[in-house]
């Protein structure tokens, strides 16, 4: 008798687990897409770099690159020309004013 | 095939009437009485499940046109009417998911729609976008019957498709016959969303989107 009920339950068991369908089911797949011209990117996140402006800095020069040291020297050429001219021109006027004065004396 | 295996029944219990009918005739223009000239018969039918009762006809494709990334921030893209794809042929924009439910009965326990969003791939592979998410809301539904049935997944008002398996669409029992559901009302109802510094550089960019459409309501994890 009670082989009969476990034979029972065992056959409803399994009727119930072969007839129990798995849940329908039906996929599909469609595309997304987009063209990137270009791209800004972010700031830099790290340290600030430090403020090297003269005001903030007084008292503290900045090194001239190699590139301006390199024409430093033409510079002061130039500017040996301009004092040398200068300085020319103010004696030939000296000169021409202290000639006139002369011509006057009687 | 149960169609036409309907039919053909229905064709020979048709011939079948025809043929009685013209055993009578017969009988009465030759005169002879029959014993007894009443009879029962039967008749029957029988309806079966579709083969394919629960399917997604129709999911819709996306192309956000040609941008110029603001890498620094979020943005947020609308969609194109088409544009090339990185893989194979141009993409053209479509805004419907059509699902069709033609169970019978108590089969009929409703469903739901998910979707999985995979890598953006460039035509150079290495670029890839992977954090990016396709916004949807405000879908307009339309259905042989009333609509009340169905609604958008997630919140409710929006559903962000990520890499992750998210629900789109729930349905209950009530939606039987064709659902769309159309993400065309207005031009946000679709957005691609890519968060700062997502892109790796300037391409063309190509992802798919997996959609799972399964009877009955969502698991509960």
């Amino acid at each position: 008798m009670i082989g009969r009920m476990i034979i029972s339950i065992f056959a409803l068991l399994l009727s119930f687990i072969s007839f129990r369908d798995p849940p329908l089911q039906a996929q599909q797949t469609s595309r997304v897409g987009i063209e990137i011209t270009g791209i800004h990117f972010p700031e830099p996140t790290g340290p600030s770099v430090p403020d090297s402006s003269i005001e903030n800095n007084p008292g503290y020069y900045l090194q001239p690159s190699a590139q301006i040291q390199s024409r430093l020297p033409q510079l002061n050429e130039v500017d040996r020309t301009a004092y040398v001219t200068g300085f020319g021109l103010l004696i030939s006027s000296m000169s021409l004013l202290l000639m006139k004065r002369l011509k006057e004396v009687p | 095939m149960m169609k036409k295996m309907n039919l053909g029944f229905v064709t020979l219990l048709a011939l079948g009437t025809i043929g009685a009918v013209s055993a009578v005739a017969i009988t009465d223009t030759n005169k002879v009485q029959a014993a007894d000239d009443t009879g029962a018969s039967q008749a029957g039918v029988e309806f079966t499940q579709q083969i394919d009762p629960l399917t997604i006809t129709e999911v819709p494709s996306f192309h956000f046109g040609s941008q110029n990334v603001d890498n620094s921030k979020e943005m947020r893209y609308q969609t194109a009417d088409s544009g090339a794809g990185s893989v194979t042929d141009p993409i053209t924009t479509s805004k419907k998911i059509i699902v069709s439910d033609q169970r019978l009965g108590t089969n009929a326990n409703g469903w739901h729609v998910q979707a999985t969003l995979g890598d953006f791939t460039g035509i150079t592979p290495t670029n890839k976008i992977t954090t990016a998410k396709v916004a949807l809301s405000n879908p307009g539904f339309t259905h042989t019957g009333s609509s009340t049935g169905v609604n958008l997944g997630g919140d409710g008002s929006t559903v962000e498709i990520s890499s992750a398996v998210n629900t789109v669409l729930e349905a209950d029992a009530t939606m039987i016959g064709e659902t769309t559901a159309d993400f065309s009302t207005s031009a946000d109802d679709v957005a691609l969303v890519i968060p700062a510094g997502a892109v790796p550089d300037a391409d063309t960019y190509e992802a798919n989107i997996d959609w799972t459409l399964t009877a009955g309501p969502v698991a509960t994890p």
